[in-house]
């Protein structure tokens, strides 16, 4: 069983800083090293989606982050108050379009879809809270 | 603060080689953005980018080369990325890319992509 909290301001910089302490935390579950990356991406999106999106690049808002893993699966809430930023509204990028555009951005949701098993998605009292999940599999 | 760096050389047949290392994420990407873009701006189109020294990549670095290859291709030139590790290479490939990036083993292999 795993229950870990961590907290991070709306710096970019700090995307390599979280990756690495979350990579710490997935160590000490039984998820794989494959499935690591996986859920690490997955929160680099998420996280750079909410300092972009959410808090508009505003340092001093906190955004929160808690894993928590049993034998089963991984669990990661991360939670911030700011502008809501739903997920379920970006649509599925059609790369080729993308590329005709040179339109770089977007992809990010595309990608926590692809990469975690359940992905939900609230905003309550000013929160958004996004829940992902993985499973562990043998 | 992991190293995040650039370095760039001009090759036979106008062909730029670029060398990143260390991560392409949402805080590093402009950077590579504006290099390929100064090449753009002298009319260089064609790239290898090594990105055998990135250990971590996201989509806004991905971004980066979906950006670009589009302006790329209709001056005739391409960008052929060289060397991926593996969890790189799952990045392009969940992004459907590895289909339309040449992905090159060697330097020699990428070369042929210009000739």
């Amino acid at each position: 069983m795993i229950y870990e909290r961590v907290v991070i301001s709306s710096d970019l910089k700090f995307l390599y800083l979280t990756r690495k302490i979350i990579l710490n935390i997935l160590r000490k579950s039984k998820l794989s090293a494959e499935n690591e990356n996986k859920v690490i991406i997955a929160i680099d999106e998420a996280v750079s989606n909410v300092i972009e999106h959410s808090h508009g690049f505003q340092r001093h808002k906190p955004i929160d982050l808690v894993i928590n893993s049993n034998e089963k699966k991984i669990q990661i809430t991360i939670s911030n108050k700011g502008k809501c930023f739903n997920p379920r509204t970006v649509c599925k990028p059609d790369i080729m379009e993308s590329i005709k555009e040179g339109k770089k951005r977007g992809l990010g949701v595309f990608l926590i879809r692809q990469v975690m098993d359940k992905v939900q998605y609230s905003f309550k009292n000013g929160q958004n809270k996004l829940i992902l999940v993985k499973y562990i599999t043998k | 603060m992991a190293d995040f760096k650039i370095n760039s050389q001009k090759l036979q047949n106008n062909v730029i080689l670029i060398n990143v290392k260390g991560f392409l994420d949402a805080y590093t990407y402009g950077e590579l953005e504006q290099a390929i873009n100064d090449f753009f701006g002298q009319h260089l189109y064609k790239f290898i980018v090594d990105l055998s020294q990135v250990d971590y990549i996201s989509s806004a670095g991905a971004g980066v080369f979906i950006g670009a290859i589009g302006l790329s291709q209709e001056n005739g030139g391409n960008i052929v990325i060289i060397r991926p590790k593996p969890n790189v290479k799952e990045v392009f490939d969940l992004l459907g890319l590895s289909q339309i990036f040449t992905i090159a083993n060697s330097m020699e292999s990428a070369l042929k992509v210009f000739k």
